[in-house]
């Protein structure tokens, strides 16, 4: 669906390869290398062991060799710039013409959202409206109607939202605003947010996060993304009286985090494929498959990684990140 | 339910996003006006008593910014409130309006409770006695 710049700049270099293969400079290139060379190398041969042989070479040979070599070279290196200058605006045009598909990339993305979610937005107030009686009294029927259809324009909201960030994310067009804070701090945070939910569920909840100051250099907001959604994932696929740990531990320069649920065990083969976009290993269950997707971007985008392990009983999600995004050593 | 006699300009170019507003804005008792681009917006400032904007910012007319900052710069609606609701989605938009002196910032689709549990919470501030 994307490109990133760099992935379009590689693809225009290879075609620029491709027709470089054909191009005619290419032969006066290396016709101009095969004429320097050959004599240059033969005289110079000549000028350090002739003296004492049998092809002993004379100064006015020399210089007339030499003359010759110059127009020769002078000839060929102005074939070699106007090849070179070919290269460089071929590169220049490939380059502006990359910057250009960002730009429609980010019309695109700012044309979807308006177009998508202002409907949404209008649909949203009249139901409010509707629901709270606002255009005229309802029945409980008509309500419960109404309700569903907000339901619903809240899931194509979070379809919208989904498909947002992942295009923003893997056309480059989101920066990391890397700040300093403590990721144990973010870690609690973000399980006693959903803490509730756990509850309901009657899950047990083990959190092994030391105390102490883990001290990272990441940007937050997106982190709280990546361990939302693999709480969220943990909620859905524990079944009830399960158990859920979250476990922080700190090694060098990295930080190992690890959560893990009592769900079922997730097929060897399929462990990679929950990383895709769109991918559910059970349809019916809520969302599209877009978290694990948008995790594993932002966690790389940190320089780490994230990857799934499963046993039977237990499944582990591992995110492997350096304190310092983007920083992998000392 | 809150008081009648606050008025509300809706700044909004969709019309029927607005009239949705309006009414949603009437059945909580305030007095909406609605104006579909920033100049008629701004002419509404001048000539009528608003107490609080909720504000588009993919305006004809200049935009949701230049009404923001005509509003700001201008003696007569400087203290206007403004909510702002938008469906753009830039890095740093949210950062931008309140620097240009948005009271609160929504992106669209958003509840209504919460928008207008913003609105009450600005225009009746709880009371300190």
């Amino acid at each position: 669906m994307a490109f990133r710049t760099k992935e379009v700049f590689e693809k225009e270099l290879r075609l620029l390869v491709w027709e470089l293969r054909d191009n005619p400079y290419r032969r006066f290139l290396i016709a101009f290398l095969l004429i320097w060379a050959i004599p240059f190398l033969t005289i110079l041969y000549l000028i350090i062991h002739g003296r004492e042989g049998a092809y002993q070479i004379s100064i006015p040979s020399t210089i007339m060799i030499l003359s010759l070599l110059f127009v020769i070279s002078v000839g060929g290196s102005v074939l070699a710039l106007k090849m070179l200058n070919n290269i460089v605006a071929k590169l220049v045009t490939y380059f502006i013409r990359a910057k250009r598909q960002d730009e429609l990339k980010s019309r695109f993305v700012a044309t979807i959202s308006h177009e998508l979610k202002s409907p949404l937005m209008t649909l949203r107030t009249n139901f409010s409206n509707l629901s709270a009686s606002f255009a005229g009294p309802i029945t409980e029927d008509q309500r419960a109607i109404v309700e569903s259809c907000q339901s619903v324009i809240d899931r194509m909201n979070q379809l919208i939202v989904g498909i947002l960030d992942l295009y923003k994310i893997e056309s480059g067009m989101v920066s990391l605003t890397l700040a300093d804070f403590d990721a144990a701090q973010l870690l609690r945070i973000q399980w006693s947010e959903i803490s509730s939910l756990f509850k309901q569920k009657k899950l047990q909840i083990v959190p092994r996060i030391p105390t102490g100051n883990f001290l990272v250099r990441w940007d937050g907001p997106k982190m709280s993304i990546v361990f939302n959604n693999l709480l969220s994932n943990a909620l859905k696929y524990t079944p009830e009286e399960g158990t859920i740990s979250i476990q922080l531990e700190s090694i060098d320069n990295f930080l190992k985090v690890e959560i893990q649920n009592t769900g079922e065990q997730i097929p060897k083969e399929n462990l990679e494929l929950i990383f895709a976009r769109f991918e559910k290993l059970h349809p019916e269950m809520e969302g599209y498959g877009l978290g694990l997707a948008i995790s594993r971007d932002i966690v790389e985008a940190h320089g780490g990684l994230i990857w799934a392990e499963s046993y039977p009983g237990k499944n582990c999600f591992i995110i492997y990140l350096p304190k310092e995004a983007g920083k992998t050593n000392g | 339910m809150a008081d009648t006699d606050k008025n509300i300009l809706i700044i909004e170019d969709n019309k029927e996003q607005a009239m949705a507003l309006a009414m949603y804005a009437k059945g909580m008792k305030y007095q909406p006006k609605v104006a579909q681009d920033s100049t008629t917006g701004l002419m509404l400032l001048q000539q009528s008593k608003i107490d609080l904007v909720i504000l588009d910012l993919g305006l004809p007319g200049g935009g949701g910014f230049f009404v923001l900052e005509r509003m700001k710069s201008s003696f007569k609606t400087f203290g206007i409130p403004v909510v702002v609701l938008t469906a753009k989605i830039e890095e740093g938009l949210e950062k931008k309006a309140r620097e240009k002196g948005a009271s609160e910032f929504f992106v669209k689709p958003c509840p209504m409770e919460q928008l207008f549990g913003a609105i009450n919470a600005i225009l009746h501030p709880p009371s300190r006695h």
